[in-house]
């Protein structure tokens, strides 16, 4: 077979997705209160501050921050996030050139941060936050503090905004110009050569305390101008002569790229130039706002009185009526991006069983399938019934009246006044009496596409990965069943050149990475069978079986309980896997393992999501994962956990134990138009062996949530869209 | 690595996908969008949107309604035809617009009440004090309330208070002829802001021309009814 020849109708992608990027322009603008959002700016250590100072404010709600600051030799990766509109976390990576100590040229670590704004400002009253910086590291940045910062709005007949700071810190926050140790004066010590990842409660706002403070004056909209007087006396780094600490005064300069992306130069410690990029991103705002070409109005009927004719319900009688509905109605859907599984009709009601291929809201395939069937079935169907179907499960059953889409479409608040009349709940798993769509099955799908594989924080270099070629086939002989697999080709990359061989003492289930790495060129990625179904209509089924992974193979079973209109959901999975072969062939190694857990999931409302995940990890290892999560409507979402198990800190090595964050961002964010799409990430400040979960793919949960009640409803606002 | 990175986008270039059923690639789906996006977005950049060359000789040839709508914030004027007419439970008459590329302009008795197809859309309107005070000509007002579709994939509510007062009798020219009208103006404020809508209602009551404000992102909307 030829390049040519499998070319033939497909769709070749022609740009590099780096572009994306490049596309992404900023657009100055409004919001719906006619005013630009307002944001503070970020310091060094990627969350609201000054220069190395933190301040009172917090983000808007749900921002996302990426900021890079260096000076002196130190720089600062921070991945911020207001989870709520107090409470903000901060994840960040560290490294510090000419340490030239404790074993390390450049010192790399990791921190995390959090910050709860106690007070927000007032006519009198100033914003005030408290925070913990670096508290579960080796504590290289550990500090505490409360700062006030109070905004004065064309102070003293100058133009533009002026903040004051003022605040207290501990810790490295507390290291210069001291005044006491109100709290205690027993504090851990920073010690570079630690496991790090314990909580050090024990040392928050102990010793000394320092005050620190600052102004910044943002002069118009793009320059801003910053000082502060810092508490930091950089003992670890001026000790081991990193820079010089000359001056306890900083001095920056900023400017608002876009609205999005600000540029900052500094003059630092008296001695040193700084430089910082702060990206602010919005999920509430996208990149390119969503278009979809607008769908036609609902067709009302004609009047019973007028034309009663029209109205009769003999036709339901002839056999072959459901099959010419659906013939009719199959390509005006296909054209939605909906695709007709399964469709009964009755004089009085129709159901409509189908597969949204398009768009990443259920509510607006559900407003669009709905608006075809009113185009097509006769006047005395008055109620319709939509299901969203995937790989062999009916997700869920909105219920509408006919009359309802035609009296409310142009009505204020359409949307809400048709969800008031909506019924969503349960769908049975099989529709009796129905038509099914022809030549559904069997289904096939193949794609050739270049991997990217990133691989992070090796303190050698914090950023390493392979990339190459890898070809994804799957074939669907009929609902529910899936035969899948992928084969990767690397072409380059630089993971196998580490040094750090794994230096685990428990079976190495995740550490050999750097095996697999040097494993082969080529590799099986996954090659699996899975089957899926529903047993009852509140509950979902999975069955694997195969390469499920690039580290481990063998068979998984899955049952989730999840009513539509739960917020609690409740799965159990079990597996039995072995460990494959460094070569990735169809080899397996001696290592194998029963591993399954029991989760509960829960909705709390306005996007906030939890999960636990209790049971049996792959180093046989017995725990919890405990996962924390917000997504918005259009799919953002930023999640954190972490892994408790009967593994001691200490056979856990670095880090203590497992915890991270995970970033999904839809394409459509970027692109403006319908996609289902998504960007997924997980960060690990450092992968070990301990609470490490198999990857099995498939698994029920989030292929169900998104088509239930909650999800459906968060979404109402485009069902007429 | 700048080699291998380029190597990538090569690949990149390559990647293809085929199947009878949607692909799931990311980077597949996501390359051949933007190219479209870029295609598209460079073709509207090349040719400048036509002004559509309209006669009167050609309006009174014309057998159906037509509307001229006019995107100030885009720059962008098109001529769109009747999709539906409605009458529901709200006041007077319902009636839906479109262009050839699937944009929809929905007026109550001339007054908009939603956009679709033009991204952060108006979703729905409430704007029945405007409808009854246009169709008495006189001043008149009350409460208005927009919906505007937000990124988040739901919609936010504007509540204004408006105000509409006769500005006087003029003339309006459209294509070549001149139609008695009388001007209504209706400032609409919140705590946040105002806007100020303009309309021009002829003596059988429809409004023929009119500048009309469609939320923050779309901006001012300006129609003129080419054909009733």
């Amino acid at each position: 077979m030829t390049v040519k020849a499998w070319m033939t109708g497909a769709a070749c992608a022609v740009l590099l997705p780096a572009a994306v990027i490049a596309q992404a322009g900023d657009q100055p603008g409004t919001d719906l209160n006619f005013k630009p959002v307002y944001q503070p700016s970020l310091g060094f250590y990627g969350l609201p501050g000054l220069m190395d100072m933190p301040t009172g404010e917090a983000m808007p709600d749900g921002q996302a921050a990426v900021t890079v600051g260096s000076f002196g030799g130190i720089t600062r990766t921070s991945l911020s996030y207001q989870f709520t509109p107090r409470l903000s976390a901060s994840f960040r990576y560290v490294s510090i050139r000419n340490w030239n100590s404790d074993g390390f040229s450049t010192y790399r670590d990791r921190n995390f941060d959090i910050r709860y704004q106690v007070r927000r400002e007032s006519l009198y009253w100033p914003s005030i936050t408290v925070g913990l910086q670096d508290f579960a590291g080796t504590g290289i940045n550990s500090g505490e503090f409360i700062a006030a910062t109070k905004t004065f709005q064309r102070p003293l007949s100058l133009p533009g905004t002026i903040k004051a700071t003022l605040g207290f810190g501990w810790g490295r926050l507390g290291s210069s110009g001291a005044i006491g140790s109100p709290l205690g004066s027993t504090r851990d010590v920073f010690n570079p050569g630690d496991t790090g990842g314990q909580l050090a409660a024990g040392s928050w706002f102990r010793g000394p305390v320092a005050p620190f403070g600052g102004i910044e004056w943002q002069v118009n909209d793009k320059l801003g101008l910053k000082v502060e007087y810092s508490s930091d006396a950089y003992e670890p780094e001026t000790s081991r002569g990193v820079f010089t600490r000359a001056s306890r005064l900083n001095f920056g300069a900023e400017y608002q790229y876009s609205e999005r992306l600000r540029l900052g130069g500094y003059w630092m410690y008296g001695q040193e130039i700084g430089i910082t990029a702060q990206l602010q991103l919005n999920p509430r705002r996208a990149v390119t706002p969503m278009t979809i070409a607008a769908p036609r109005a609902v067709v009302g009927r004609p009047s019973r009185a007028v034309n009663p004719d029209a109205w009769r319900t003999d036709w339901a009688q002839s056999k072959t009526a459901p099959t010419q509905l659906r013939d009719l109605i199959t390509p005006d859907l296909a054209e939605e991006g909906l695709e007709l599984i399964a469709f009964s009709v009755s004089a009085e009601m129709a159901e409509l069983r189908f597969r949204n291929t398009r768009y990443a809201s259920d509510a607006i395939a559900i407003g669009r399938a709905a608006r075809v069937l009113a185009r097509y079935l006769p006047p005395s169907v008055e109620t319709f019934r939509l299901v969203p179907w995937r790989e062999n499960m009916a997700l869920s059953a909105t219920t509408l009246r006919r009359s309802d889409l035609e009296a409310l479409e142009f009505q204020p608040n359409a949307d809400q006044a048709l969800l008031a009349v909506a019924r969503i709940g349960d769908a049975p798993p099989d529709l009796p009496g129905a038509v099914a769509a022809d030549g559904l099955f069997p289904k096939y799908s193949y794609a050739i596409a270049p991997f990217l594989q990133p691989s992070y924080f090796d303190p050698d270099n914090p950023v390493r990965f392979d990339f190459g070629i890898g070809l994804r086939a799957s074939y669907k002989p009929a609902p529910g069943w899936t035969f899948a697999g992928s084969v990767r080709y690397r072409l380059g990359g630089n993971i196998a050149d580490s040094n750090r061989p794994s230096n685990s003492v428990l079976p190495r289930v995740r550490t050999d990475g750097l095996e697999y790495a040097r494993g082969s060129d080529v590799w099986i990625q996954r090659l699996y069978g899975s089957y899926q179904w529903k047993p009852s209509a509140t509950t979902y089924a999975r069955v694997t079986a195969g390469y499920l992974e690039r580290m481990f193979g063998g068979v998984s079973g899955e049952l989730l309980w999840k009513p539509a209109g739960s917020r609690l959901a409740l799965g159990v999975e079990a597996n039995y896997v072995k460990q494959r072969d460094f070569g990735g062939g169809f080899d397996f190694q001696d290592y194998d393992v029963a591993t399954g857990h029991v989760s509960a999931y829960y909705e709390f409302g306005r996007g906030y999501l939890a999960q636990i995940d209790a049971g049996r990890y792959l180093a046989g290892d017995i725990g919890a994962t405990f996962t924390l999560g917000r997504e918005f409507n259009n799919g953002w979402r930023v999640e954190g956990f972490f892994t408790l198990t009967d593994v001691s800190a200490e056979d856990f090595g670095e880090g203590s134990f497992d915890k991270g964050i995970r970033l999904t961002i839809p394409i459509n964010w970027f692109l403006g138009k319908p996609s289902q799409q998504r960007i997924t990430e997980t960060i690990r400040p450092i992968q070990r062996d301990g609470g490490a979960r198999l990857s099995v793919p498939g698994r029920l949960y989030e292929q169900v949530r998104g088509s239930h009640t909650n999800s459906i409803t968060n979404d109402w606002g485009r069902v007429w869209e | 690595m700048i080699r291998n990175l380029a190597l990538l986008g090569a690949l990149t270039l390559a990647a293809c996908s085929g199947g009878n059923t949607a692909s799931t690639s990311n980077i597949l789906n996501a390359g051949a969008e933007l190219r479209d996006t870029v295609r598209a977005n460079r073709a509207s950049r090349q040719q400048p949107a036509v002004q559509p060359a309209i006669t009167r000789a050609g309006i009174e040839a014309a057998t159906i309604p037509a509307l001229e709508v006019t995107l100030e914030a885009r720059d962008q004027t098109a001529i769109l035809l009747p999709s539906a007419f409605r009458t529901d439970d709200g006041p007077g008459d319902v009636a839906v617009w479109q262009t050839v590329d699937d944009i929809h302009i929905v007026l109550r008795e001339g007054v908009l009440i939603a956009t679709r197809g033009l991204g952060r859309d108006v979703t729905s309107a409430d704007v029945l004090a405007a409808v009854s005070t246009l169709k008495s000509r006189s001043s008149g007002g009350g409460a208005r309330e927009m919906r505007i579709r937000n990124d988040d994939f739901g919609a936010d509510t504007l509540r204004f208070s408006c105000v509409i007062e006769v500005v006087g009798d003029t003339a309006v020219e459209i294509v070549e002829r001149r139609f008695p009208a009388r001007h209504l103006r209706e400032k609409c404020s919140n705590s946040a802001g105002t806007f100020v809508n303009d309309y021009w209602v002829d003596p059988a009551r429809d409004v023929i021309q009119s500048r009309q404000w469609a939320g923050p992102h779309l901006g001012f909307i300006r129609t003129r009814v080419l054909k009733k």
